[in-house]
């Protein structure tokens, strides 16, 4: 019910009132009119609102602090008839709505939204509500069409160069590209005659119009192991703010070694993930980051020694007010980033 | 047309409909709907100035202080509120108009032609309203509709989706309107039939005093006047409306007969005016009344609604007895004129039969009428029977002088008709005296004297609807000797004097001609053009007799050559309608909606089960009357048809009929072009196996050697689009997709032509 519709029904009465009172069949007629105005009103709107699905399409990658584009299709699955002033409610920020003025029969449209999430975690996308005043605007009816839906946003993510410049083994391995057996690609060149014809790239022979070797780089020297020392010392607004910076430069490594080919392992006080490459990897080790929570050394300590490493260049991150740079239970690792280094090199 | 224009074309409509319901009444002048067009299509060109804005306001300002200081006097001298508030409508509508149109301006322009909408209701009861509500209905839908959209738009903030001014209206929403607006109509039907509602379907005017002036504007009218009165001057109006309908049976001798619908008669004349005795009257066409109808004029029902005036039909109890008589014309009377008291009725009547609550009004004259208070648009029909055979000219001629003078001689009733029916004006001319003795010097007998005189005045006088000024006082002389041309009183007192001046009996009879047939309603048309006055002069033996002088029929056919062609094709489907409209909706009340409910209720419970009933046992008494022949013969039918759906069923060709197998072939139309591929692929024998997917197909080897795997490529990717990505084809694909099927067609015709080395 709106306003209108209290308004309307005031008046519906009133004129009622007087052709019952004064026999005027006018009156009674126009009441008629009234009365059918208001079930054409439902009736249409629940039409105008039925067969409408709503399609929510974000990104793979979504990371706290920076915007991203969301497009949200509604489709008219009606054969005949459109759909017109829908109200999409839910889809973008909080107690905003998007107006659809029409959605012909068979059709969708679409419409791209700019979101921005400021923390890492889980967010719930509030559920997604249909509605529409159409066409009298006597009734605002309504229709939830999607769920609440949860998402995971990972940790926000920024430029590693300065992080890793300090730690010169980190450097060789990022940049110490070595040809050999493995997945990423090294370089391309020319076939050599009498080389196994196993090797040769026929797509870019085809495409250069000579035969062409795709040589792949050498994979069990590109090897990091990222260990993310989530303890903080106490529950303080500053403690969780320095985890927070120690998890988004987590996560800023995992990506950008991630990116460069690398085969990465994740250590925290109480999660690992494995070696391993690929997407599909990325994602475990942002969304076990996403979900990293503070501990404190009553948990458990870190996992030590060179066999945490399983062989790879270690990077630990700390919130840098457990361990100290120096500590010498950091020895093996690679490099060493701490809070307070994160703010200097910010 | 672009969607602001959409708007504002609307918002145009509803005013001016608005303007038009509550100005094309009878309250306001033809000056008023012309002015509402006037505002309209000024409001469309002009929304008020570009510059000087605070200077126009300020003169509008200044118009609106004026409009509130004239309303209490506008009040005062109408005596009414609703007249000075469709005034200030009138006002605050032009002042919309003439301005900007926003969207709350938008609203405004619908709620003030709303209101108009409804003062209309109390304003008229014309078919024009219906007209007018019907198109403002579909209009405001749209209206409404579009401002839905604008407001949405406003709401949201989101000004992407529609632009500002070029955006143009989306498509389909005219028609969904135009579907709702049909969907409105039953519905609205449907309330406006099963509302309760009072007794009566008073259409109250306000108080009591404007009821009054309403009956008094009526009996004004030619044809219900109570008197007549010669000496006027000036243009008779040719008036159009209708006034009454007459339903005859169908193929009754009554329509080939010069009918008159008789709404009473008029006695005494003062030389310049018709009007009837008050006297109380004890005789009926020479016999004494008995005393039970003598009530001083009023006539009282003797059965439920059924008032018998004349004694000698008493013995009837009731309608259906009148129905059956033969020598009596059945007619349903419709009065068009709303608050008319007069009841009219052909030449005699004997009965009428009608929803009068209290008893009927008869003068002097036989003039029948009903009580003010019912004299209600609601009482719009009745049933008069009438005693309509004439007597023969032969028989009339019989009636000599001696005999009038018998009865004039008769002690009591000829001192009655004397004192009535031969009354001349004390100042009678003594040239009209000598004129009607001129006359009928020649004739033997009564009817012949009557005849002589109305034969006079039909050949040597002409009919004439433009009354001059009278030149003296005597409008009678005037027309007999100076002007020599007049309407039908003037004829019908010329003759009525001039019968009294030779001794016989007559009186003025006013009421309607017969009017014109309508073929499509089976009823007599009597419009206000068709008012007439005649003779009754009253013969011994056959009572009063009906004389008419006038040469009418040459001011009719003056008359309907005014009438223009399309008039003349639209005015009987045009009242047609009016009078459906009448009935079915201003007339319709609490007794003919119990009515409706009854019937309803009688064919739900006993007319359909009675069908069915009837059906069944019709059945069963055909199933009865079989012979083992026949009964054979239908029994190898039934199996045979039978046996034939078995069949059908198993080639699978019922199923195809079926709307379920028809639904499932609509929604797989969209990939219909994969299957039509696999068909073409059939035909080279490459054939894909019902467990292979689309993609597994296509790493078939036979297929990969087809000059059109290509395309065949295409085709699969399209389809997987389509079929699992849950999209249209649009139209760029559709192109494709029928260019890549004729070149999959041509190569499979190729490849059947056997070429010549092969050979």
């Amino acid at each position: 019910m709106t306003k209108e519709t209290f308004v309307f029904f005031g008046l519906l009465a009133a004129i009622a009132l007087a052709g019952f009172n004064s026999g005027n069949n006018l009156l009674y007629l126009i009441s008629g009119v009234m009365i059918g105005s208001i079930l054409i009103s439902l009736i249409a709107g629940r039409v105008n609102l039925s067969r409408l699905s709503i399609r929510r399409r974000i990104p793979p990658y979504i990371f706290a602090g920076h915007p991203f584009r969301a497009n949200l299709e509604v489709q008219n699955n009606k054969h005949l008839s459109g759909s017109y002033g829908v109200f999409l409610e839910g889809g973008g920020a909080q107690g905003t709505s998007l107006f659809f003025v029409s959605i012909e029969a068979k059709d969708k449209e679409t419409r791209e939204i700019e979101l921005l999430f400021n923390q890492r975690g889980i967010h719930k996308f509030p559920p997604m509500t249909l509605s529409c005043k159409f066409p009298l605007g006597l009734f605002d009816l309504r229709k939830k069409v999607v769920d609440e839906q949860e998402i995971i946003v990972y940790p926000c993510i920024h430029e590693v160069d300065k992080l890793v410049q300090g730690s010169s083994q980190i450097q060789d391995e990022l940049s110490s590209h070595l040809k050999g057996p493995g997945s990423g690609v090294y370089s391309v060149r020319e076939y050599y005659h009498g080389e196994s014809a196993t090797n040769i790239s026929w797509k870019l022979s085809a495409k250069l119009d000579k035969l062409t070797v795709k040589e792949t780089e050498r994979e069990e020297k590109r090897r990091v192991c990222v260990v993310l020392d989530n303890a903080v010392r106490s529950d303080s607004p500053a403690s969780l703010a320095a985890l927070e910076r120690a998890v988004s430069t987590a996560a800023s490594l995992v990506w950008h070694l991630s990116k460069n080919g690398y085969s990465l392992k994740l250590v925290t006080r109480d999660k690992t993930v494995g070696y391993g490459v690929g997407s599909e990897h990325t994602h475990r080790m942002l969304i076990a980051l996403a979900l990293a929570e503070a501990a404190t050394d009553s948990t458990g300590g870190l996992p030590a020694g060179r066999g945490l490493f399983e062989g790879g260049a270690g990077v630990l991150v700390t919130c840098g007010d457990t361990r100290s740079t120096n500590d010498p239970r950091n020895a093996g690792f690679a490099l060493v980033i701490s809070g307070k280094i994160q703010d200097e090199r910010k | 047309m672009k969607a602001q224009t959409q708007l504002k074309t609307c918002a145009h409509l509803l005013a001016l409909l608005g303007l038009w319901a509550v100005t094309l009444t009878e309250y306001f002048s033809i000056v008023w709907p012309v002015a509402s067009i006037a505002v309209v299509v000024a409001g469309w060109f002009y929304e008020g100035p570009g510059k000087y804005t605070s200077a126009y306001q300020r003169i509008w300002i200044a118009l609106s202080v004026c409009m509130l200081v004239f309303f209490p006097f506008d009040v005062s001298l109408l005596r009414n509120l609703l007249l000075p508030a469709v005034h200030v409508s009138f006002f605050v509508q032009t002042y919309l108009l003439l301005h900007p149109k926003t969207l709350k301006s938008h609203r405004w322009i619908f709620l003030v032609s709303f209101a108009q909408l409804l003062a209309a209701t109390n304003l008229t009861t014309g078919l024009m309203f219906a007209v007018i509500l019907t198109v403002y209905c579909v209009v405001a839908i749209y209206y409404v509709s579009l401002i839905q959209l604008f407001h949405g738009r406003q709401v949201s903030g989101d000004f992407s989706s529609v632009s500002n001014d070029g955006e143009v209206a989306p498509m389909g929403l005219l028609s969904l309107s135009f579907i709702w607006t049909l969907a409105l109509l039953p519905l609205t039907v449907g309330f406006f039939y099963s509302a309760p509602r009072l007794q009566y379907a008073l259409i109250a005017r306000g108080t009591t005093l404007e009821t009054l002036n309403q009956m008094r504007r009526t009996r004004q009218l030619t044809g219900f006047t109570k008197t007549v009165q010669l000496g006027t001057f000036g243009q008779i109006q040719e008036d159009q409306t209708l006034v009454l309908r007459v339903e005859v049976p169908p193929n009754s001798a009554a329509l080939r007969m010069p009918l008159k619908w008789r709404g009473g008669a008029l006695n005494i004349y003062d030389g310049i005016q018709w009007s009837s005795s008050r006297d109380f009257f004890a005789y009926h066409d020479g016999r004494r009344s008995a005393m039970a109808d003598k009530n001083f004029g009023i006539v009282f029902p003797r059965q439920p609604e059924l008032f018998i005036v004349d004694e000698r039909y008493a013995k009837y109890r009731a309608a259906e007895e009148f129905d059956a008589d033969p020598s009596l014309l059945k007619q349903v009377c419709y009065l068009e004129v709303p608050f008319s008291e007069t009841l009219f009725g052909a030449k005699d009547i004997v009965a009428i039969r009608g929803p009068f609550t209290y008893s009927l009004a008869r003068d002097f004259n036989r003039s029948f009428s009903m009580n003010n208070r019912q004299a209600l648009p609601e009482l719009i029909s009745y049933t008069v029977y009438s005693r309509v055979a004439a007597p023969e000219e032969n028989e009339l001629r019989r009636v000599s002088d001696e005999k009038l003078a018998e009865l004039l001689d008769n002690e009591d009733y000829g001192n009655y008709v004397r004192t009535n029916f031969l009354q001349l004006p004390v100042g009678l001319n003594p040239a009209v005296r000598k004129l009607a003795l001129d006359i009928t010097r020649d004739a033997n007998t009564p009817y012949d004297k009557l005849k002589a005189i109305q034969s006079f005045l039909e050949t040597r006088f002409t009919y004439s609807l433009d009354l001059n000024r009278p030149l003296t006082n005597d409008p009678l002389y005037d027309f007999l000797f100076v002007n020599r041309s007049g309407h039908c009183e003037y004829f019908a007192t010329a003759m009525t004097v001039m019968a009294r001046v030779v001794g016989i009996p007559s009186r003025l009879a006013k009421g309607f001609q017969r009017g014109q047939w309508n073929n499509n309603g089976g009823f007599f048309e009597v419009r206000q053009r068709d008012a007439h006055a005649w003779v009754e002069a009253y013969l011994p033996d056959y009572g009063w007799v009906e004389f008419d002088p006038s040469p009418r029929a040459v001011a009719d056919q003056y008359i309907e050559r005014q009438r223009s062609l399309i008039a003349r094709m639209f005015s009987r489907r045009l009242m047609l309608l009016q009078i459906q409209w009448r009935r079915h909706v201003i007339g319709y009340n609490e007794t003919r909606r119990l009515h409706l409910f009854d019937e309803i209720e009688s064919a739900l419970f006993h007319g359909i089960p009675k069908t069915v009933a009837g059906l069944l046992s019709r059945l069963v008494g055909i199933a009865r009357s079989l012979t083992l022949f026949h009964a054979l013969v239908v029994g190898a039918i039934i199996l045979g048809a039978f046996a034939f759906t078995i069949a059908l069923k198993k080639r699978g060709m019922l199923a195809a009929l079926s709307w379920r197998m028809r639904r499932t072939k609509t929604a797989k139309r969209g990939t219909l072009f994969y299957e039509r591929m696999l068909t073409l692929l059939e035909k080279r024998k490459i054939i894909k196996p019902p467990s292979v997917t689309p993609l597994e197909f296509l790493e078939f080897p036979p297929l990969r050697e087809h000059p059109g795997f290509s395309d065949v490529e295409t085709l699969t990717s399209i389809y997987y689009r389509v079929r699992f990505g849950d999209r249209a084809l649009s139209e760029d694909e559709t192109v494709a997709i029928n260019a890549i099927l004729r070149r999959l067609i041509e190569s499979t015709r190729r490849r059947h032509i056997p070429s010549p080395a092969t050979k």
